[in-house]
Protein backbone atom coordinates (compact mmCIF):
# COMPACT_ATOMS: atom_id res chain seq x y z
CA UNK A 1 0.00 0.00 0.00
CA UNK A 2 1.81 3.61 -1.34
CA UNK A 3 1.55 6.56 1.41
CA UNK A 4 -0.52 8.20 -1.16
CA UNK A 5 -3.24 5.66 -0.57
CA UNK A 6 -2.90 5.66 3.45
CA UNK A 7 -4.13 9.22 2.56
CA UNK A 8 -6.65 8.74 -0.01
CA UNK A 9 -8.61 6.29 1.86
CA UNK A 10 -8.57 8.60 5.03
CA UNK A 11 -9.62 11.23 3.26
CA UNK A 12 -12.30 9.48 1.86
CA UNK A 13 -13.95 8.57 5.17
CA UNK A 14 -14.32 12.37 6.49
CA UNK A 15 -18.07 12.67 6.47
CA UNK A 16 -19.29 15.69 3.44
CA UNK A 17 -16.08 14.23 1.38
CA UNK A 18 -17.13 14.28 -2.63
CA UNK A 19 -13.83 13.20 -4.27
CA UNK A 20 -10.15 12.89 -3.49
CA UNK A 21 -7.67 13.12 -6.07
CA UNK A 22 -3.95 12.71 -4.26
CA UNK A 23 -1.18 13.41 -6.77
CA UNK A 24 1.80 12.11 -6.09
CA UNK A 25 4.42 13.87 -7.92
CA UNK A 26 3.07 17.42 -6.86
CA UNK A 27 2.15 16.03 -2.90
CA UNK A 28 -1.26 17.49 -3.49
CA UNK A 29 -4.72 16.21 -2.41
CA UNK A 30 -7.28 18.01 -3.70
CA UNK A 31 -10.63 17.18 -1.91
CA UNK A 32 -14.06 18.49 -3.19
CA UNK A 33 -16.82 18.36 -0.20
CA UNK A 34 -20.67 18.15 -0.91
CA UNK A 35 -23.09 20.67 -0.42
CA UNK A 36 -24.15 20.78 3.54
CA UNK A 37 -20.62 19.54 4.61
CA UNK A 38 -19.20 20.77 8.20
CA UNK A 39 -15.64 20.36 7.73
CA UNK A 40 -13.02 22.95 8.96
CA UNK A 41 -9.13 23.04 7.31
CA UNK A 42 -7.68 22.19 10.74
CA UNK A 43 -9.42 19.49 10.73
CA UNK A 44 -7.88 18.01 7.34
CA UNK A 45 -4.41 19.42 8.54
CA UNK A 46 -4.96 17.29 11.50
CA UNK A 47 -6.04 14.34 9.60
CA UNK A 48 -3.15 14.74 7.29
CA UNK A 49 -0.46 15.04 10.76
CA UNK A 50 -2.15 11.63 12.38
CA UNK A 51 -1.27 10.05 9.14
CA UNK A 52 2.39 10.85 9.56
CA UNK A 53 2.61 13.49 7.12
CA UNK A 54 3.18 17.30 7.61
CA UNK A 55 0.24 19.52 5.92
CA UNK A 56 1.83 23.00 4.06
CA UNK A 57 0.21 25.64 2.18
CA UNK A 58 -3.52 24.62 1.45
CA UNK A 59 -5.20 26.54 -1.33
CA UNK A 60 -9.15 26.76 -0.45
CA UNK A 61 -12.32 27.97 -1.89
CA UNK A 62 -15.14 28.65 0.72
CA UNK A 63 -18.99 30.22 0.13
CA UNK A 64 -20.08 32.13 2.98
CA UNK A 65 -21.24 35.74 4.00
CA UNK A 66 -19.11 38.40 4.78
CA UNK A 67 -18.81 40.13 7.98
CA UNK A 68 -17.06 43.07 9.48
CA UNK A 69 -16.33 42.64 13.07
CA UNK A 70 -14.41 45.00 15.36
CA UNK A 71 -13.27 46.32 11.54
CA UNK A 72 -11.87 42.65 10.27
CA UNK A 73 -13.16 41.50 7.47
CA UNK A 74 -14.83 37.49 8.28
CA UNK A 75 -16.27 35.27 6.10
CA UNK A 76 -18.96 33.04 8.33
CA UNK A 77 -18.81 29.73 7.36
CA UNK A 78 -22.65 28.61 8.01
CA UNK A 79 -22.71 24.85 8.18
CA UNK A 80 -20.04 24.85 10.59
CA UNK A 81 -19.61 27.38 13.83
CA UNK A 82 -16.47 28.78 12.28
CA UNK A 83 -16.04 32.22 11.34
CA UNK A 84 -12.54 32.87 8.83
CA UNK A 85 -10.92 36.35 9.38
CA UNK A 86 -9.51 37.30 6.23
CA UNK A 87 -6.69 38.58 5.05
CA UNK A 88 -4.62 40.25 1.99
CA UNK A 89 -2.68 38.01 -0.01
CA UNK A 90 0.48 39.40 -1.22
CA UNK A 91 0.22 38.08 -4.34
CA UNK A 92 -3.11 39.65 -5.02
CA UNK A 93 -3.49 42.88 -2.46
CA UNK A 94 -6.47 43.60 -4.84
CA UNK A 95 -8.76 41.18 -3.93
CA UNK A 96 -9.29 42.41 0.33
CA UNK A 97 -10.12 45.57 -1.29
CA UNK A 98 -12.65 43.94 -3.28
CA UNK A 99 -14.50 41.49 -0.52
CA UNK A 100 -14.48 44.83 1.69
CA UNK A 101 -17.05 46.30 -0.89
CA UNK A 102 -19.18 42.69 -1.05
CA UNK A 103 -20.07 43.07 3.11
CA UNK A 104 -23.59 41.60 3.69
CA UNK A 105 -23.54 39.21 0.47
CA UNK A 106 -22.80 35.52 0.04
CA UNK A 107 -19.56 35.11 -2.11
CA UNK A 108 -17.31 32.24 -2.83
CA UNK A 109 -13.68 33.27 -1.62
CA UNK A 110 -10.78 31.72 -2.92
CA UNK A 111 -7.29 31.82 -1.13
CA UNK A 112 -4.57 30.43 0.84
CA UNK A 113 -4.40 29.47 4.72
CA UNK A 114 -0.65 28.33 5.81
CA UNK A 115 -1.22 25.85 8.70
CA UNK A 116 0.66 27.02 12.60
CA UNK A 117 2.77 25.22 14.63
CA UNK A 118 -0.53 24.11 16.38
CA UNK A 119 -3.16 22.62 14.06
CA UNK A 120 -5.93 23.79 15.69
CA UNK A 121 -4.74 27.43 15.84
CA UNK A 122 -7.53 29.70 13.53
CA UNK A 123 -5.04 31.46 10.96
CA UNK A 124 -6.52 33.80 8.59
CA UNK A 125 -7.52 33.23 5.03
CA UNK A 126 -5.16 34.91 2.78
CA UNK A 127 -7.94 36.08 0.07
CA UNK A 128 -6.96 35.59 -3.63
CA UNK A 129 -10.50 35.63 -5.56
CA UNK A 130 -14.19 37.18 -4.60
CA UNK A 131 -16.99 35.78 -6.86
CA UNK B 1 -48.07 21.13 18.46
CA UNK B 2 -49.03 23.83 15.82
CA UNK B 3 -46.12 26.02 16.46
CA UNK B 4 -43.64 23.05 16.55
CA UNK B 5 -44.57 22.68 13.12
CA UNK B 6 -44.11 26.20 12.24
CA UNK B 7 -40.88 25.94 14.02
CA UNK B 8 -39.79 22.98 12.56
CA UNK B 9 -40.62 24.27 8.69
CA UNK B 10 -38.46 27.24 9.55
CA UNK B 11 -35.76 25.16 10.33
CA UNK B 12 -36.20 23.42 7.10
CA UNK B 13 -36.70 26.10 5.15
CA UNK B 14 -33.27 28.01 6.55
CA UNK B 15 -31.43 25.02 5.66
CA UNK B 16 -32.38 25.40 2.34
CA UNK B 17 -31.64 28.73 1.61
CA UNK B 18 -28.65 29.30 -1.12
CA UNK B 19 -27.25 31.59 1.30
CA UNK B 20 -25.67 28.72 3.06
CA UNK B 21 -22.35 28.27 2.81
CA UNK B 22 -19.96 26.15 3.42
CA UNK B 23 -16.42 24.46 2.11
CA UNK B 24 -16.15 23.59 -1.63
CA UNK B 25 -12.79 22.49 -2.21
CA UNK B 26 -9.62 22.30 -0.73
CA UNK B 27 -5.77 21.84 -2.00
CA UNK B 28 -3.56 20.43 0.68
CA UNK B 29 0.04 20.21 -0.14
CA UNK B 30 1.59 17.61 1.86
CA UNK B 31 5.71 17.20 2.89
CA UNK B 32 6.63 13.93 2.93
CA UNK B 33 4.26 12.01 0.73
CA UNK B 34 6.05 9.37 -1.68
Amino acid sequence: MTCAHVVDVALRKVAGVESVDVSLNKGLATVKLKPGNAQSVPQFWELIHKNGYTPKSTAVSVRGDLANVNGQLRLNVSGTKETLTLAANPKNPTAYGEASKKLGQTVTVQGVMEPGKDLKTPVPLQVSQVE
Amino acid sequence: MRKALSVLASLIIMGALPGRAELLQVDLSIFGMD
